[in-house]
């Protein structure tokens, strides 16, 4: 009996614990600090692409669930390696190394959405403690479970359209996945400072606000993984910086 | 003598006793043992389509799904992992209500007693009372029994091996039933709490319990069974010893190699090394920073496959170590059991092995050259804990012909005036072997 006891309080404690971390995860604004002025901020630009042939990746399944079967009979396009026709990559993450960390709480709240029985958009990028807005639009179950390195994990139940919103307190790498429909995947990236961008559908991107100094700029693609390169940013400047990822 | 007769066919005889059941291993206790030990494997089954579909968060609540009571969540949203995730949990309950009848039947008298209602089955299942020679099964289960139960009326001719007495008392079945229950139970908190504190560790762990509770298991249902009751006492066999130890191993072997396995398949190294036998073209895989980055570059770009962390590279290279290693030992144990112990009870365990371990490196191999399907990687997790209870099975089967209760105790036992009788009985079947 005792044995039973006690694994009913740790069952109650963990459960307790649990419940601690995820509303510690999703709650409400937290105080903002006012954002940095910056007097005579670059900005830095330029593309990212993929050399030789793109992969050819194959669509992936929909099955399992009638409606997003219905949506996407065809299956969906391996959102992984997104290039375009000139070789533009997508969903890749630009930013800077070495600026000082800064919180991330007064910016604009970033968003992912569950719409279609996809993520949209398959890449997200946000400051610590930025809002992240976790839509769904779909009238099916989703969960959103959200795994990283630095950050406690999170799984958050979507069972009608709606939106939660979560913030997190750590620079990370954050797998964000489906579990229900496990094609559905998206990547979010927790940056320390605010100078970062993500490359749109032609593989550019623009950092702006940048203040004057030498910094490593970074490029990242969850497949293709990081490349690194140094830039100085003038006073007004504009610096352009593009990346290739070779086979 | 029976230790003598190392051929197919003289061993047999023992297999055919009728020796009365030993008191509380009623046959109803050894079913409702078998059927939970049955009902785990699919249930593992499904552990490993979960994982295999990554469905172990699909729903995100625990004990409730998606906030119902999890008998009535609706059918209409068993819908993509949430199907694996909640048959799965549904199949648990089931094993956890096969391991409450299994205790509620093995400590009924206790329960009776406690109404009531129970004297006579308390001591009808009571230890053997002094100068009787053995104790006799419940009236009820005399019953279910048939032909045991009318062995069991003449309590005074008891011929159940003595050594059972000594070694598994029918308090012992009950508490090994309780352990059962007990273990059940743990796993479905474990697994509940590797939901509600998303933590990927603890569904390591809780698929090695998993593996763990399989054994358990099968432990209550081998030794409720009638072969364990019958089998003679081989241990005057010394070479008894070292087949006992080498199963261990290689039950040791295997289970370390599922917790590798187990490892392995949740931090997604399943395909962490995508050739065969090879990894990346060299015997080792790469231990530096600049390795890892040329085998990242070619998954890139020649694979279609995620970068992998040195960690992964190597929690894939241990599993397959450990599929040599369990190889090794499997092969050795079975040829030793099938050159030297021709024994029933051992034979067909070590027909077995060999074949479940051909299987599975056959569906280890094509995991890795299919890319991962789901159906073939979870059919591995499935035979790779058959691999493993059956070699549980073998080694404690030796044990009980090779490793009776050490000699002192039953000596011991055998000045009390509880098991005297027993001890000068006869043997069942192996009588005349001896």
């Amino acid at each position: 009996m005792l044995s039973f006891r006690a694994i009913s309080i740790a069952t109650l404690l963990a459960l307790i614990v649990g419940c601690d971390e995820r509303s510690a995860s999703t709650s409400g604004p937290t105080p903002a600090l006012p954002p940095a002025k910056v007097e005579h901020a670059g900005v830095i630009g330029g593309r990212i692409s993929l050399a030789g042939k793109p992969p050819a990746l194959p669509r992936v399944a929909v099955t399992g669930d009638a409606h997003c079967t219905g949506l996407h009979p065809e299956g969906v396009p391996d959102e992984s390696v997104v290039v375009a026709g000139d070789g533009g990559l997508a969903n890749a993450f630009v930013y800077l190394q070495g600026p000082a960390a800064s919180d991330g709480a007064s910016r604009e709240p970033a968003m992912i959405d569950q719409i279609g029985c996809q993520y949209v958009p398959h890449a997200v990028a946000v400051q610590v403690n930025q809002a992240l807005r976790v839509k769904s639009s779909d009238p099916v179950l989703h969960n959103v479970h959200v795994m990283g390195e630095n950050n406690p994990p999170l799984n958050l139940a979507e069972t009608k359209p709606g939106e939660q919103t979560v913030r997190f307190a750590a620079a990370d790498v954050l797998r964000v996945r489906c579990d229900v429909h496990q094609w559905m995947k998206a990547v979010v990236r927790v940056f320390d400072n605010p100078y970062f961008a993500v490359t749109g559908s032609d593989g550019k991107f623009e950092i702006k606000g940048v203040p004057p100094g030498e910094y490593t700029l970074a490029a990242w693609h969850e497949r293709f993984g990081e490349l690194t390169r140094k830039v100085t940013v003038g006073p007004d400047g504009s610096v352009k910086e593009d990346f290739t990822y070779k086979p | 003598m029976f230790i003598r007769s190392n051929t197919l066919a003289a061993p047999l005889e023992y297999a055919r006793s009728a020796a009365p059941r030993a008191p509380g291993t009623s046959r109803t206790l050894h079913v409702l043992a078998l059927l939970t030990a049955i009902a785990t494997f699919p249930l593992i089954c499904m552990g490993g389509l979960v994982t295999s579909h990554h469905a172990g968060m699909s729903v995100p609540d625990w004990p409730n799904s998606y906030g119902y009571n999890m008998f009535l969540f609706p059918p209409s949203h068993w819908v993509g992992g949430i199907l694996y995730e909640h048959t799965h949990r549904l199949m648990a309950t089931v094993v956890g209500m096969l391991s409450i009848a299994m205790v509620v039947w093995a400590w009924r008298a206790q329960i009776l007693g406690l109404v009531g209602v129970g004297n006579v089955f308390r001591e009808a299942d009571s230890e053997p009372k002094a100068g009787t020679g053995g104790s006799t099964t419940p009236p009820a289960e005399h019953e279910q029994n048939g032909q045991d139960a009318r062995h069991a009326t003449h309590a005074g001719d008891s011929t159940a091996p003595a050594e059972l007495s000594n070694w598994l008392t029918p308090e012992r079945y009950r508490w090994l039933a309780v352990a059962v229950l007990g273990a059940v139970i743990f796993q479905g908190v474990l697994g509940g709490l590797r939901v509600v504190l998303v933590q990927l560790d603890l569904a390591i762990v809780h698929a090695c319990v998993a593996q763990a509770f399989f054994c358990l298991a099968a432990c209550m249902a081998v030794v409720t069974s009638r072969w364990w009751q019958d089998a003679p006492d081989l241990s005057a066999d010394t070479r008894g010893r070292s087949l006992f130890w080498l199963g261990s191993a290689t039950v040791a072997i295997i289970f370390l190699q599922l917790v590798a396995g187990a490892t392995m398949r949740h931090f997604d190294a399943g395909l962490a090394i995508p050739d065969l036998p090879l990894a990346y073209g060299k015997l080792l895989p790469p231990t530096t920073a600049q390795g890892l980055a040329a085998v990242n570059h070619v998954r890139a770009f020649d694979l279609n496959l995620d970068p992998v962390t040195l960690t992964q590279l190597w929690l894939h290279f241990a599993h397959r170590i450990g599929a040599v290693l369990v190889t090794v030992f499997v092969v050795l144990l079975s040829a030793k059991v099938l050159r030297k112990h021709l024994l029933p009870g051992l034979v067909v365990p070590a027909a077995l092995l060999p074949v479940l371990l051909l299987a599975q490196i056959t569906l280890g191999v094509l995991t890795v050259l299919l890319r991962k399907p789901a159906d073939v990687a979870s059919t591995h997790v499935a035979v790779g804990a058959l691999v493993l209870v059956t070699g549980f099975v073998l080694t404690m089967r030796a044990a009980r012909l090779y490793l009776r209760a050490d000699r002192q105790s039953c000596q011991n036992a055998s000045s009390s005036p509880s098991y005297a009788g027993e001890r000068s009985g006869v043997r069942g079947g192996i009588a005349s072997d001896e």
